[in-house]
């Protein structure tokens, strides 16, 4: 009996405890924050009733026992990711694995396809003025929002004024709207844009989601409790989102282009990349990123699976082009010749790249694929040192004016791929007598403390994925030395001039003239080094059709999507 | 013992702002920034700046600290930079899942590693007496990442019986059962360190109580080795067991971070891992603040304990 109190006593000792830790921090305490106005609480319209099984009307073309209760008629689709999205809303949601989900809530002006080409979404046409400067949308007369209102230009005009507020700091991509001197809602179906300058690149970045003013109107947006249970226009809408677990995403059934032909679409958090693997191995979940390509046999070769690829953005070694080092064009040449860059992807990468020779994605339109290769070519690399002054000292490094040619490149440390291909690359250039050193950096210090402040002799990274070339105006004028990402530090005023041209010129054709030449121009000086595009890689079970992935989101058409 | 237990509250006073001083001083020593993490190089230095002045993160480092204690004194912990949401919240709603995990990992191994430990004790020259030494060895010293992974290779991947991520199916059965079938491993996994530790202070402690004279005195009135074990060894061999308890308690808020992370649980402990790659000052500040008081209250309520359960213990006199 004895041996019972005490049992019981512990038994005791740890459940109270526990119950008054519960207590403490149970969600109720918490007060709701003051910012929401009651009658914002997005409710989920009762037309959307998911679990509900197939409508009694249906003929019964399926015997009766074989659809299981829980699953509706066009079916789930799950897919794990290793991190949840932070704040479902368009205005305010600053990582791209957000962006991915958004796409399917919500719907922009405009919407980019896989081939990256900018397609119609909520607007059906749209109108540029001679001087490029305004711009006039007919929008959609048949979009409703979730909660059943319909949307009208108001949104559009609430959606980019908000992006602009000085007062809202946390919107995306502040800057790309900084050329807008004002936005007006002509009547509910037209909205029109003037731009302070002619901005050819402008229309690509309208591709975001379009918010409800009635919804989020006289709020702070990046704490809005909306972005945890958004009201969009798009094909799903947020049924649950469960923290660090999963977020559940229900057909639209008045989404303007029809129901999804899917009923759910799940986003599962997985963390554990091995996990994640083993989660579609036995087909827990539907689809998922190929994080490791070591991975990829037991997918490819296997009939019930399906593997898509999209490419990513290019992956090079950077210069520090200001480094007395790298200043002449010669040694940054033959650095580039000296590069092997077809073993890098066959032996390294595994197969899984493509050759890059530019910033901008091979396969759009602004890509220009007549630029010197660099193909790789040791003995013209040596000779283009020998040119440049470096010759080969007593201990097989090159040396000029007594100094020797040593520097160190940095890269995130973590990341197998590029260590690899990191140790590739000293290997290749001690060959050619130039020593350097690779020290792999915490991502955090890499980036702020060495990347944004230029502090670095010689970096490996890759670029981003963009919509419109402009973006190299960001990346290689000399104004983006200043405030902007030139932190490679080259820039020339032919350059300049040319992508001045390339964003006040309207026609596609023109502008692809001007933005092969600077391709052209980048590639011969060479201030970086470009390896490959990455192959972005997905396996969904092959019943799963219709996934088309772009370069940039694989939810692109997720009303597609069907079993 | 009310006198001691108000003294003790006492001290822990300014314990608790100088665990939150030097937290903060090292979080924000950390290289990185919120502003950049989330937002990418993509942004402007000058949009940089905007969104480091809305989050607060321009000020000098005491001044951010003052304002962020006197807020929390006002109950305010700020809000999480990644998703907006106060920090509280972001916390609180992963309370339960932790709990449920770890609650039932201790209850496991408190049940088998007592039990074990008392029969260890009893028959220490036994095959069981050693292998139970061996094991208890053998659990406090694996990896749990490895120990986590084997365990689905063998279950998930081979044998398909149990579930190798998440808290509940997302399609199919729901139920108490499903949800046991997901708990199985990572409770497992969480109590197998505790059950070592509780095994080998339960045998030894119960090894040295069984020694004493007293012990000897009952055997020698006749009663039963039974009656005796547990009735007058085991009150008073468990005392340094409560104690070993007590110093657990953090752990059952604080979360599993691995366990987590590797059974995609939707716990504290992930919280903190996330948080901490993010740069997500305000909810790890938070984070902090709750375990560093489930510290101070857990090695007071062992203290206390000790006084239930032994008599000669007692406090303030």
């Amino acid at each position: 009996m004895q041996t019972y109190t005490i049992f019981a006593r512990l038994a005791i000792f740890v459940i109270l405890a526990s119950v008054i830790l519960v207590g403490c921090g149970a969600p109720p305490t918490v007060a709701p924050p003051p910012t929401q106005p009651p009658a914002a609480a997005p409710t989920q319209p009762p037309a959307a009733a998911p679990t509900q099984p197939p409508a009694a009307t249906k003929p019964p073309t399926v015997a009766p026992t074989q659809p299981p209760p829980t699953q509706p008629a066009g079916g789930t689709v799950i897919w794990g990711y290793l991190q949840e999205p932070s704040r479902l809303n368009p205005i305010v949601a600053p990582d791209v694995v957000t962006k991915w989900l958004i796409e399917t809530i919500f719907d922009g002006l405009v919407a980019i396809n896989d081939k990256m080409e900018i397609i119609p979404e909520l607007a059906t046409t749209w109108d540029i003025s001679a001087d490029g400067k305004v711009y006039t949308f007919k929008l959609r007369t048949d979009v409703k929002w979730h909660d059943g209102k319909p949307l009208t230009a108001d949104d559009v005009k609430f959606t980019y004024d908000s992006i602009i507020d000085p007062k809202q700091p946390n919107t995306i991509a502040k800057s790309d709207y900084a050329l807008v001197d004002k936005i007006e809602a002509v009547d509910p179906a037209t909205v029109r844009i003037t731009l302070k300058s002619a901005n050819s690149s402008f229309l690509s970045k309208l591709a975001v989601g379009i918010a409800p003013k009635a919804l989020l109107e006289g709020q702070q947006l990046d704490t809005a409790v909306f972005n945890r249970k958004p009201v969009g226009t798009g094909a799903f809408m947020v049924q649950e989102w469960a923290a660090g677990q999963k977020v559940v995403l229900v057909a639209n059934p008045n989404y303007f282009r029809g129901k999804p032909k899917i009923d759910r679409l799940i986003w599962q958090v997985i963390p554990d990349s091995n996990v994640l693997t083993v989660q579609l191995v036995n087909g827990d979940i539907d689809g998922a990123l190929i994080i490791d390509p070591k991975d990829l046999a037991k997918f490819q070769n296997n009939a019930k699976y399906k593997v898509y690829e999209s490419i990513g953005a290019n992956t090079y070694i950077g210069f520090n082009n200001e480094n007395p080092l790298f200043t002449d064009p010669r040694v940054r040449q033959a650095l580039n010749y000296g590069l092997d860059k077809k073993a890098i992807i066959d032996q390294i990468v595994g197969g899984q790249g493509i050759w890059s020779t530019s910033e901008i994605l091979a396969g759009t339109w602004a890509y220009n694929s007549n630029v010197n290769k660099y193909e790789y070519d040791p003995a013209k690399a040596k000779s283009l040192l020998d040119a440049a002054g470096w010759k080969v000292g007593a201990s097989g490094v090159r040396e000029k004016e007594g100094k020797p040619f040593k520097f160190t490149l940095l890269t995130n440390a973590g990341d197998k791929l590029r260590e690899g291909i990191a140790l590739f690359a000293r290997q290749q250039w001690s060959d050619l007598g130039v020593n350097m050193d690779v020290q792999f950096l915490e991502a955090n210090t890499f980036v702020n403390d060495r990347v944004l402040k230029s502090n670095f002799e010689a970096i490996f990274l890759a670029s981003s994925v963009n919509v419109d070339p402009d973006f190299l105006s960001r990346r290689w004028s000399c104004a983006a030395m200043q405030n902007g990402n030139n932190f490679l530090r080259w820039c020339s005023p032919d350059v300049d001039k040319l992508l001045a041209q390339g964003i006040a010129l309207t026609a596609q054709a023109d502008r692809k003239k001007v933005y092969d030449q600077v391709q052209q121009i980048i590639t011969d000086a060479s201030p970086i080094v470009p390896i490959y595009y990455p192959k972005t890689l997905w396996a969904f079970k092959s019943t799963l059709k219709g996934i088309v992935p772009s370069p940039i989101n694989i939810f692109w058409n997720a009303d597609q999507w069907s079993y | 013992m009310s006198r001691y237990i108000l003294g003790r509250l006492l001290q822990a006073i300014p314990l608790f702002f100088l665990i939150t001083l030097i937290a903060f001083g090292l979080l924000h020593l950390a290289p990185g920034d919120p502003a950049t993490l989330l937002y990418g190089t993509e942004m402007t230095p000058d949009q940089r700046a905007q969104i480091r002045a809305a989050w607060g993160l321009d000020e000098p480092l005491p001044v951010q600290y003052v304002k962020w204690l006197g807020n929390l004194l006002r109950g305010d912990m700020g809000r999480s930079f990644v998703d907006g949401r106060p920090a509280l919240l972001v916390i609180a709603e992963r309370i339960p899942a932790t709990l449920q995990l770890t609650l039932s990992g201790l209850l496991f191994a408190l049940v088998l590693g007592l039990s074990v430990g008392i029969v260890a004790a009893l028959k220490p020259h036994s095959a069981l007496g050693y292998a139970s030494t061996f094991f208890s060895t053998f659990f406090y010293s694996l990896p749990n990442f490895w120990l986590a992974l084997l365990l689905i290779l063998f279950f998930s991947v081979w044998l398909k019986v149990l579930p190798s991520a998440g808290i509940e199916s997302l399609r199919g059965e729901t139920g108490l059962a499903d949800r046991l079938a997901h708990l199985a491993m990572p409770a497992f996994v969480v109590s197998l360190r505790e059950m070592g530790r509780l095994i080998r202070f339960t045998r030894a402690s119960l090894l040295d109580v069984m020694s004493q004279d007293y012990i000897r005195t009952a055997l020698g009135k006749g009663l039963t080795m039974r009656v005796v074990t547990l009735r007058h060894a085991l009150r008073n061999a468990l005392i340094p067991v409560v104690t070993l308890l007590g110093l657990s308690l953090p752990q059952l808020l604080s979360g599993a971070i691995v366990v987590e992370t590797i059974f995609a649980w939707p716990g504290i402990g992930r919280l903190v891992v996330d948080s901490a790659f993010q740069r997500n000052y305000t909810v790890l500040m938070g984070e902090i603040v709750m375990v560093s008081l489930v510290v101070i209250a857990g090695n007071l309520l062992a203290d206390v304990a000790y006084a239930v359960i032994d008599p000669r213990i007692r406090y303030g006199k």
